[in-house]
This record gives structure tokens, sequence and C-alpha cells, in this order.
């Protein structure tokens, strides 16, 4: 840690220096110089400049801020149920289970999640908990979903994807904003921003305050309610070749998440009370550009969560984390990205008769390099070779390559691609030193048999090899289709396997302990297609359809008693469609209605279901506006997930409606 | 830098490598500019080269040029009109927001913003004849006056003649000549 620290500082030393030895010629007042010598000069940007989703080489769907205010989403977990290929299933009120391309779970971990380059997950079980990533929804400038393996430009646990939220920039949110709303199910909400901008400075911050209700479990209210408390800051700052965003959260959730509980040996299991989760972080990028269009970028940030679930598991984690990358797209055919980084996660659990983690107080650290050349093969075809090498002080080192191939058979109207990589799902403290006492059962002999799950020190990383091709085109300028293909081959994903029952007396007491251990006995194949179309006749009326469609065939080793998951689908829906259209009635009023079918889950015993939400917006006044929005609106309640094996009860999501007054100032 | 070995670059250690490049990036020939000066000095151009009706821009008034979203571009404007004047009328800067407009424009340039919410942007303005400004793709072929675009290292614009004519704005001979024209729905 200390060297690579003062590595950087002799790196941020030196670039003043380097500054100083390039010569700059730039006149120093440009409303002397004429447009035709304007025109030729060689101009420097600060600003990362966005690519274009039709030159993306890879699955990929941006959902942008019109489409989130569109929604009517009130949380991050929601809004993703408008990306395809995603499934989101609410387990309860505050438990999503969320994942791209199969393998979904409230402890799913083979999906990278980041919010403006922070990663967001926790290093015990390597997923992402929606409900402590609460964050103003209105800043969300678009979110990036990344479908498939991105393991060599973002690192392990991107196995099937990755989403990438990113906020707006300070100056895009100058001005005040000020919301307030009720509803049936988010039943209060309120919110305050303010933003502005001096010289070449901009910042804002808000506060958001929220209470959500309870969903049904067995027709009554299942006590599964929530509020949320969030304040942010960010800052930008950039002039000529530099950009310096500060940006912080604080955020603490008050929950009842409806967690199984045993609390002892001699006790019955029973739904947990309350818990909280705290979370802040505060993140620093500079970004500087330089003279051949290239740019390079360092970024760093601290985050502190602490989490209680009464019962069930107390933990805290510290984070740092410093990543440093460097893109030079050299003269010639060649586009190169590299970089580094570090983080250092510090980990404290508290043991209880549930759950124990040994050792309870670890730290987990990742070190990782990353390459990538873009060729320019001929003025149509690219071709990228890229791969992460990364460091983990659970498993050791793991390298993730990816090939991928662009053609632009007509370039800017119809594009080919095509991928193949490997990816890799690195083992967490979860997988190896967890134990959680599950069941206790009384037995003939008088003693009771404790039945829990116990982690396996041997367990391997999980592995993907994966072959994409996907189709883009546009048709017009108001109508765009995506078609995206993968075949997936996994190797050594995880399984719970009974050992030979043992005698104990920890935990309150002499008894027999039958352990479950995990441990990896399950290669599957997976194979799937998502197709996306967006159809834009005049700037009145947007359309978007997807339809996504994802096939498992399981091996499970012959050695496994984990027989349930011979005939896995990867807990996800065999297809799922979306179909959403806005009608803008003025500049500031809109209507917008979505219909979203997602196919039964077998394994998990819930059955296909259909949303139909609408939404319509008003203005009131000049500057205040009225948001009128309806939610499930074609059942009374609909389940989205199943089973209490995850230690969640999973409940019934009911029809809800809410109104949001939003004032500008 | 091409001829270097890509060999190289895989091997050498990230922080040894960098100062190295950044030392040999030295390009003598043409001037640089960066890129919030370079939008500024095309909006005062424009503003220059561009003629309002009568009614919407009088005698003597100042000349508004609205920026919405983008500090950097605002300030690197605020700096290039200072003390001048573009045909007697003195030229003022206005930092706006990007969602609702205010008061009165003759020039507006949105920044950070696609082209479909630029034009509805544009719309909740009032009255006058706006010269609109964007840099995002396709602004100029779905409606928008102007569209700067940056390619190969250099800034270059777009004029839709026909949405100049309908807000009755008079684009010099000059400003035609070094523009590309465009029509609304062409690509």
């Amino acid at each position: 840690m200390h060297r690579f620290a003062s590595a950087c500082l002799l790196l941020l030393l030196t670039l003043p220096v380097c500054a100083e030895a390039q010569t700059r010629e730039a006149p120093a007042d440009l409303a002397l110089v004429g447009l035709e010598d304007l025109m030729k000069m060689q101009v420097v940007s600060a600003e990362r400049k966005e690519e274009s989703v039709i030159n993306v080489t890879g699955a990929v769907y941006v959902i942008t801020a019109d489409d989130i205010r569109r929604s009517g989403a009130t949380t991050l977990a929601e809004a993703l149920r408008l990306a395809p290929g995603v499934q989101v299933s609410r387990v309860n009120s505050v438990k999503w289970a969320v994942s791209i391309r199969g393998f979904a779970g409230m402890w799913a971990n083979k999906l990278l999640v980041l919010i403006d380059g922070r990663t967001v997950y926790h290093p015990l079980f390597s997923g992402a908990t929606w409900d402590a990533e609460d964050m103003l929804l209105e800043d969300i400038d678009r979110i990036e979903v990344i479908r498939g393996p991105g393991g060599a430009v973002w690192g392990a646990n991107a196995v099937n994807g990755v989403i990438n939220v990113v906020t707006k920039k300070a100056s895009a949110t100058t001005g005040g904003l000020a919301t307030v709303g009720t509803g049936t199910l988010d039943n209060g909400n309120g919110s305050i921003r303010y933003g502005a901008s001096r010289g070449a400075l901009a910042f804002r911050a808000y506060s958001q305050w929220s209470s959500h209700g309870e969903t049904l479990l067995r027709g009554s209210d299942a006590g599964d309610n929530w509020t949320s408390l969030v304040h942010g800051i960010r800052t930008d700052w950039s002039k000529d070749r530099d950009a310096i965003t500060l940006s912080g959260t604080w955020h603490t959730d008050d929950v009842r998440p409806l967690a199984t509980v045993l609390p002892g040996l001699y006790s019955r299991p029973f739904f947990g009370g309350d818990g909280y989760v705290s979370n802040s972080h505060m993140l620093g990028v500079w970004r500087r550009s330089t003279e051949n269009g290239g740019s390079f970028q360092l970024q760093s940030f601290a985050s502190r969560w602490r989490r209680g679930d009464a019962g069930v598991a107390h933990d805290n984690v510290n984070t740092y984390d410093a990543d440093l990358s460097y893109h030079a797209p050299t003269a010639g055919r060649h586009d190169v990205m590299i970089g580094g980084g570090y983080r250092r996660s510090a980990i404290s659990a508290t043991n209880s008769f549930f759950y124990t983690m040994t050792p309870n107080v670890r730290h987990r650290d990742l070190t990782n390099l990353f390459a990538q050349d873009e060729v320019a093969l001929g003025s149509r075809v690219t071709a990228t070779a890229g791969a992460k090498v990364e460091r983990d002080t659970e498993s050791g080192w793991e390298v993730e390559p990816t090939v991928r191939a662009l053609w632009k058979v007509v370039p800017g109207r119809q594009h080919l691609w095509a991928a193949a990589s490997r990816a890799v799902r690195t083992p967490t403290g979860n997988d190896r030193d967890l134990r959680i006492n599950l069941e206790v059962a009384p037995t003939p002999v008088g003693l009771p048999l404790l039945v829990g799950l116990v982690g396996n020190p041997d367990f391997q990383p999980e592995r993907l090899r994966s072959l994409e091709a996907g189709y883009r085109t546009e048709l017009g300028s108001s109508l765009t289709l995506d078609v995206a293909s993968f075949l997936g081959d996994y190797d050594g994903l995880s399984t719970t396997e009974p050992r030979a029952p043992r005698f104990e007396f920890e935990y309150g007491g002499p008894h027999l302990f039958l352990p479950l251990q995990f441990d990896n006995l399950l290669d599957v194949s997976t194979r799937g297609v998502e197709l996306t179309a967006r159809w834009m006749p005049t700037t009145r009326l947007q359309v978007d359809a997807w339809y996504s469609r994802f096939d498992v065939t399981p091996h499970l080793s012959g050695a496994s008693s984990d027989l349930e998951l011979a005939h896995t689908n990867g807990k996800a829906p065999h297809d799922q469609w979306q179909l959403r259209w806005t009608l803008l009635m003025s500049p500031r009023a809109e209507l917008s209605t979505s219909v979203h079918a997602v196919g039964r889950i077998a394994e998990l015993d819930v059955p296909a279901y259909a949303r139909v939400d609408a939404r319509l917006e008003v203005p009131v006044t000049r500057r205040a506006s009225l948001v009128l929005a309806g939610e499930n609106l074609q059942q009374r309640a609909h389940r989205e997930w199943g089973g209490i094996e995850e230690g969640y009860a999973t409940t019934e999501i009911p029809r809800s409606a809410h109104v949001q007054l939003k004032w500008r100032f | 830098m091409a001829r270097h070995s890509l060999a190289r670059w895989y091997r050498a250690l990230l922080l040894a490598l960098v100062p190295a490049l950044m030392g040999s990036m030295v390009d003598a020939q043409a001037q640089t500019a960066a890129e919030a000066d370079v939008k500024a000095a095309f909006l005062f151009n424009f503003a220059r080269f561009v003629t309002w009706p009568a009614d919407d821009l009088h005698t003597g008034s100042p000349l508004l040029v609205c920026v919405a979203g983008d500090p950097a571009v605002a300030q690197a404007l605020e700096t290039l009109v200072k003390d001048r004047a573009i045909d007697g009328h003195a030229v003022n800067v206005r930092r706006l927001g990007t969602e609702v407009l205010d008061g009165a424009c003759h020039v507006l340039y949105m920044g950070g913003l696609d082209a479909v919410r630029s034009l509805r942007l544009a719309q909740t303005l009032t009255g006058g004849a706006v010269l609109t400004v964007s840099d995002a793709d396709h602004f100029a072929e779905r409606g928008g006056v102007a569209q700067l675009i940056h390619e190969n290292g250099r800034m270059t614009f777009a004029l839709n003649t026909d949405s100049a004519q309908e807000k009755r704005l008079q684009v010099s001979a000059k400003l035609l000549g070094l523009a590309r024209l465009v029509k609304t729905g062409q690509r």
C-alpha cells in the first residue's frame, strides 16, 4: 500500500513538469482569430467524449434520464427494469434480486455495479444491496447496462454484466428543485436540491427522505416497511485540459427486511425485526487530456458501510480504492488503454448464533492491472484485445482476457460485432469461512440436530467462457434496432453438499450438526438473445420495445448431492418482453405507459406475471409540475420471487399509485 | 509512438510509463486551444455574422447570448466578450440551467444534452428569434440552427438554413460558405 501510494505521488509530481515541457502556442485572444483559422486549430477537451452506442463492441443498453423519469421508478433497482436482459425481482418491500443472464438472488454475485465509477458491492458476498444505494434518481444522467462478461475492463465479478450509473454533471443541475409526494406503496417522500455555477466551478447539494410501505404476505400487511434518508454533494471544475470532480454521499436506512432468524439451539426461527444500513462515501476524479487526443484519469474513493439486520448479521466495511488509467489514441491504427488499481476492504462482522464468520475481522486486498488495444484493420473493421490481471488476497491471481471485433458494414448505419471472453467470480468470505445455522430438529435420541451451511476453505473461483455476437442498425433517423446473442459455459458454480454429521458442544450445548458445505460441482451452458427497438417518429412520440430469451442446460457432477440444481434454470425466466411508449402533449406534459411480461421461474415456483404501469406529468405553473402514476395496475398483487432459502421472506407486490409535486426555483 | 513495440507497453510498469508518454507528446505544428475557448469563439462568430430582425434586437440594446449547462463555455465567453461589441450592441452572457429557460436570448447554446432534449428545452423559451446551437449529434438535422462538430481534433460546424429562415435569422454568406449545410431530416 505504501509503495503504491508513493508511486502515485511521484507520478503526480512529474505531471506539471511534463506540462511545462510541451510547447503551447494558443493565441491569447480567440476573438481576434478568423473563423477559417479557428476551424484549423487543434482542439483539446477536458471532458470525456462519449462513445455512441452503435460503435460499442458488445451488448449495451443506455437507460436515459427521460426513461427513468417516465417509468415512475422511485428506487434504483426499479429503474433497472427498463433494460433488456436484466432480471429485476422484487422480493419484498426492501429487497431485490437483480441479475443479468441468470443466477439472480439477493446474494447474486455475478453482476458488477458502479455509480460514477465507484464500485458498489459488499466484499463478503460480492453483490449489491439495493436498498443501501438509494439516491436522487433525478440526478442520474444515464444508466449504462452492459450485458455479458466485462472482466477484461471492469474486473472480477463482472461475470454476467456491468451496471454503470452515471450522474449528471453539476452544471446540468443548477437552480433549485423541490419535490414532495405520497402514494399507496411509496407512502411518503420529499427532496430538495440546489446547484449553482461560478466561473469554471459548478456544484450541487441535495437531501432526500423517503418512506416505503408494506407489501402483502398471505393477504395481509407484511410489516416490511422502510425509510431512507440520503444527502449528497457534487462539485465539478474544469479548465483547459483538466477536469476534477469531488462528490460525497451520506445515507442511512431503517429497514424491516423480513429476515429469517434462528436465535438459538432451543428456539424456533422467526421473521426478524428491525435493521439499519448506513452507507457513506467520498469520491474524487481527476481527468487530464493530453495533446494527442488521449487522456489520463486518477480516481479514488473511500466508503464506510455499517449494516445490521436484527439477529441475522451485523457488519462494518471500510473500503479505500485508487485507480489510474491512461488512454492513448496513437496516430496510426492503435488505440490503447492501460490502467491499474488497488482496493482495500477492512471488514468486521459481528457473530451471532445464526451467522458466524471466521475470522470475523479481516481485510481483502485487490490489485489489478488492465490493458486494451483497439486496432483498426482497414477503415471498417476494428479488432480489440484486452485483459485484466487481478490479485485478490482471498484467491490469488486471475486473468480475464477478451477478444472483440466490430465491422461497420455500412458505417454509422449497420454494425456487426462479436466477442469471446473469459471471466471469473472470485471466492469471498461467505464462500469459504461462513457458517449459518439454519434449523434445528429434535431427534429420537434426545439430542437436537442442527442443520447449517458451512463455507469451504477450498472453494474455487467460478469461471465463464463466453461467445457473443450482435447487430445494430439505424434506419432513417428515427428507428434503431439492436440484436445481441450469446453462448456461455460456466464451470464450478456453487452447490451445497451434505457432509458427515458430527457431534458439537459449541452454540449453546451438545448437539448433532449436519453441515451443508459449499462446493463447485455444477457446470452450466447458457444461451440467449436480446432484441431491442427504439422508434421516434416525431419529437412527440417515443416507443421502446425489447424481448429477451434465456436457456440453461445444467450439468451437475455425479459427485454432487444437490439434486435440485440438476434441473436449474439459473433462477431466471425463460423469456421477458417489454413495450413502452411516451406521448409528449406539450414541452412539459407527457403521458407514458409500459407493459412488461416476465415468464415463470419454475425452480422457485414463481408464476409468470405482467406489469402495466402508467404515468402522467402535467405542468401546473411555469415552474411546477404534477405527477400521477400507477404501477402494477393489471392485478391486485403478484409475487416476483420465491422461497426463503436466501434468508429473506418473499411477499406479494401490490398494485400501487403515487402522486408527486415538483417545483423548480 | 506507434513505432514502439506494443510488447513494451504491456510489460512496463504503468507508473514508469505514463510520465514518459506525457513528455513525448509535443505537437509543435498546429495551434492548440481548449474546447471551451473554441466553442465560445464560435458563438461569438455566429453572433457577428447573423442578423436578427429589427423588432427582436433594437439599436443599442444588448445582444444576449445564453449558455445553458456548460459553465466552462460560459466562463470562456464572458472573458471573450468583455468590452467588445457587435454592430454597436454590447454582448451579455446569461448562464441558464437545463430544465426551464427564462427571459430572452438571441443565441442559445445548450451543452451536454442530446438533440431531442436540446430542442425541447429551446421550446421553453417564449418569443423572439433565437439562434439555437448545440454540440449534440443530429442537432442540425432535427431542426436546430447550428451544430458544433468536434471531429478529428478540430472544430467545425453545420447550419440548418431552413431553421434559420423559419426564425427570421439572416445568415451572412461568409458563414454559409464555411458551414456544412443541412436540411431538416437529412443526414
